[in-house]
């Protein structure tokens, strides 16, 4: 019988990591990695970008890596990939404050002014943390609630009643913000726009009616797409249609193939270490 | 009674809080600070000038020296009551509306209050009253904005105001500042913005004023381009033009329209410091700065002490102020203080004063002489390096009875007290990369997907329903006796090499279902098991199998009937029987 339940056991761990995806580049992820770093110190913020996202493309989705992207995009004067790559880095990373600072200093530099939503919601303390870490404690939990039931079954004292229920009680609570925070994760509609400036407009047409612009680094909601057009809202008030090239989801969907161009508008000079008071 | 009590309670409650809020009101410090709404005016100008007095519960009208080239009338009094660190602070503003009678630079105030018999002052101000322009019809429209320097040529180091002016007519909403970019300059804001009405070319403007400080480290050229503001003009949609109630975006009798306005470029250059001339003290202080000495008191005991206060106050960069040291004196036990450092910034520009102080215990009596003490500056308005000093002073040495002795206990602490210098920022600018090996770890959870993630959480439940069963399986066979039960059996039955040994057969199967059954061990008939095994849950056919087999075992060996020929087969359906019934029992 127990080498049955061992056996059991086993399999179930061997088919987990059998399900486990495919390891990510280590090896030579580093040496592009470097490379970018370097590329990145030697001021060349496109070359460095482009390797970066080869890096991301190739399975290496790290908050820093994000966050080094969204560094290279400031340089490159497109603060809108800029703050859509801090954005993707503070999925993974919430709490860096490296990270809050850029993300700040970038949003304080974009031409639209955009009032925040402040809606209190009591799982708001989820964006705090990471998935992985919900999930890992939620785990750990989850085994320790097990073995207490499984303790209980011989040792039924006060004391592992108590534990019992404690346990219960945050395996349900962590169970439930487990779920909350895949959900937040998986259906984040939120959009960043990429382009210098954009047109809404009524419809999905560029003859539609011209409804307001925006300028890049808003941050979007986006509704639904219909062919290469994307129905955005900025408020309940303002919304509309746009190309969907020009606003991307902060939500990784697809990575691009290709090294992507630059999107600033010649005549603006790349952004100088700022004000005010500029080293 | 229990009402006289809460009555007695609720008047002790009060007195103590009116005496703790009389005490604190008692204890407040008492101010006065002058304050006027700008610095540059014309003739045909209001200025705004408030004296506050703060601390006092009553403050009489304030005295202000050097009102005499304005036409003055009073804009009345107003009061407020703060409370800070459990302190309750009064705060009185005396407000009153200056108009310059004639163009000029003019000193105002400061302002004198006299409260319990004790004179209360203020700091001066400068304003500086420009004569209006004469050149006609130079019209700008509704709205423009200014931009200008203190000075358009200085030097490193020096402190250059950008003042930026707002004018509207119109009504705006929403205004912001893009501010311009220059590399190699550094912008701080000076205080916050003022807001007031000016008269340009002859027509009243609603003005917003704003002022930053330039630091520049390198000498060159910086030119400044225009500073943006952007805002949203309101246009009533009545054709009227005269203002209604309701003209506001909220009711939708009027628009906004989004407007962007630049200011003029100005441009700035930035000389080094000249080299001649140069003290060789000099430590990069550039603006203009006093000094003043003090002594108290000036005649002591020989072993008392007496404090040299030496304060450096001034305008320019004041975070560069020395610490002076006090050249050796004979005789005299010398104890430094550390230097205290205040700095203020207004919309003036940044002042501070250096406070540096010594405890002075003179060894003999006699005279002793504190010698001068001084700074060198650089003064941008002259171009030349100055230094200022204070004249010496004397120190009077009585005879003392006792030992010398240190310095007074309140200065030791003093002495050992740290200066702390508020941290101002000077560049502003993303943060680096990151670039530790680690960050090319990548989210556990992506690397490992969803299903595995959830047959991960299945594991410890699915263990638990594991043992729960195994528990429960073993629980079922946990009585050792019935599970040594069937091996006796089969032991004993193998042992019989003889087959005419019924009877001993008939004993081993009598010990194995007293034992199985958990009875008291006796001798039971056939109908008996019969009737346990079926209560027992065993089926009725296999319990009249054995019920069979166990009464021709009876036969034999009560009666000597059966055929003793046959033992072996009896043997084996025995067994064959027993064992199927075994598995069979419950309990």
């Amino acid at each position: 019988m127990k080498t049955c339940i061992i056996s059991c056991i086993l399999s179930l761990l061997l088919a987990i990591f059998a399900m486990a995806g495919e390891k990510p580049l280590i090896h030579e992820g580093y040496a592009i990695f470097f490379k970018a770093n370097q590329a990145y110190k030697d001021g060349a913020y496109e070359k460095a970008a482009t390797a970066y996202e080869q890096l991301i493309r190739r399975g290496a989705v790290s908050g820093s890596i994000m966050y080094n992207l969204g560094n290279s995009y400031f340089r490159m004067n497109s603060p809108g990939k800029a703050i859509l790559n801090y954005e993707r880095a503070k999925r993974l990373m919430p709490r860096d404050p490296d990270l809050d600072f850029n993300l700040r200093y970038t949003r304080d530099r974009i031409e639209d002014r955009i009032e925040g939503t402040s809606s209190f919601s009591i799982f708001e303390w989820l964006h705090t943390f990471t998935m992985s870490e919900i999930f890992w404690s939620f785990a750990l939990i989850n085994f320790l609630f097990w073995v207490a039931l499984l303790l209980r079954l011989w040792i039924r004292s006060e004391w592992s009643l108590y534990t019992v229920i404690g346990l219960g009680l945050l395996w349900i609570v962590l169970g439930v913000s487990s779920g909350m925070k895949w959900h937040q994760d998986t259906h984040d509609m939120r959009g960043v726009v990429t382009a210098p400036e954009i047109t809404i407009h009524a419809g999905p047409d560029k003859r539609d009616t011209t409804l307001f612009k925006l300028h890049a680094g808003a941050i979007v909601i986006c509704e639904r797409d219909e062919g290469d057009w994307r129905l955005i809202q900025l408020t309940p008030e303002k919304r509309g249609w746009t190309r969907s090239e020009w606003v991307e989801r902060i939500i990784i969907t697809r990575i691009p193939s290709r090294p992507v161009t630059r999107v600033t508008s010649s005549n603006k000079k790349p952004i100088e270490p700022g004000f005010p008071g500029a080293k | 009674m229990v009402k006289l009590i809460l009555k007695f309670f609720y008047c002790i409650v009060f007195l103590v809080v009116f005496l703790c809020v009389g005490f604190s009101m008692a204890r407040a410090d008492i101010s006065v600070s002058l304050e006027i709404d700008r610095t540059d005016a014309t003739p045909a100008d209001t200025i705004k000038l408030v004296v506050t007095v703060k601390g006092a519960n009553k403050a009489p009208s304030p005295t202000i020296s050097g009102l005499d080239p304005f036409n003055i009338s009073r804009g009345g009094t107003s009061s407020r009551i703060q409370v800070i660190n459990s302190k309750i602070i009064r705060e009185m503003d005396h407000i009153f509306y200056l108009t310059p009678q004639k163009p000029g630079t003019f000193v105002i105030g400061p302002a004198h209050v006299v409260i319990k018999g004790k004179e209360y002052r203020s700091r001066a101000l400068g304003l500086k009253v420009k004569d209006l322009p004469t050149e006609p019809g130079d019209d700008r429209g509704p709205l423009f904005v200014t931009a200008a320097l203190s000075t358009a040529t200085g030097y490193v180091g020096q402190e250059f105001i950008y003042t930026l002016k707002f004018y509207r007519t119109k009504e705006v909403s929403d205004i912001s500042l893009v501010p311009p970019e220059v590399s190699g300059l550094t912008f701080r804001r000076l205080g916050e913005h003022k807001e007031y009405i000016a008269s340009f070319h002859g027509k009243n403007y609603s003005v917003i004023e704003l002022r930053y400080t330039l630091n520049v480290d390198k000498p060159g050229s910086y030119p400044i381009p225009p500073a943006f503001f952007k805002m949203n003009v309101l246009e009533r949609r009545n054709p009227s033009g005269r203002r209604r109630p309701f003209d506001d975006t909220f009711f939708g009798f009027s628009r906004a329209k989004p407007v962007s306005m630049g200011s003029n470029p100005v441009a700035l250059t930035v000389k080094p410091l000249p080299e001649e001339g140069r003290p060789s003290d000099f430590s990069g202080l550039v603006g203009r700065f006093s000094l003043s000495m003090a002594l108290l008191p000036q005649e002591v005991k020989r072993g008392e002490s007496a404090t040299l206060t030496l304060m450096v106050n001034g305008r320019g960069n004041v975070h560069l102020i020395p610490d002076l040291k006090l050249p050796d004196m004979e005789n005299v036990k010398v104890y430094a203080g550390q230097p205290v450092l205040d700095i203020e910034t207004g919309f003036d520009g940044t002042s501070g004063t250096k406070t540096m102080k010594w405890a002075l215990v003179p060894q003999k009596e006699g005279s002793i002489m504190v010698p001068p003490m001084g700074i060198s500056y650089f003064d941008p308005d002259s171009g030349r390096y100055v230094r200022s000093t204070t004249e010496s002073m004397i120190l009077k040495v009585m005879p003392g009875g006792d030992e010398p002795k240190g310095p007074a206990l309140e200065e030791k602490v003093a002495i050992k007290k740290p200066v702390k210098k508020e941290v101002e920022m000077e560049g502003l600018d993303i943060f680096a990369i990151h670039e530790g090996p680690d960050v090319l770890n990548p989210d556990s959870i992506r690397q490992l997907g969803l299903w595995p993630l959830g047959l991960f959480l299945l594991l410890p439940p699915l263990g638990f329903i594991l043992v729960l069963g195994f528990k429960e399986f073993s629980g079922k066979n946990k009585d050792v006796p019935r599970k040594g039960a069937i091996s006796k059996f089969l032991k004993g039955i193998k042992l019989l090499k003889n087959d005419h040994h019924i009877s001993d057969m008939a004993k081993i199967t009598n010990a194995y279902l007293n034992e199985r059954m958990g009875l008291s061990g006796g001798s039971i008939t056939s109908n008996e098991v019969y009737e346990l095994l079926l209560q027992k849950g065993i089926e009725k056919t296999r319990a009249e199998e054995l019920r069979d087999i166990l009464s021709k075992l009876e036969a034999h060996m009560y009666a000597g009937q059966g055929d003793t020929d046959r033992g072996a087969q009896l043997r084996e359906d025995l067994v064959r029987i027993i064992k199927k019934i075994d598995r069979g029992i419950s309990g």
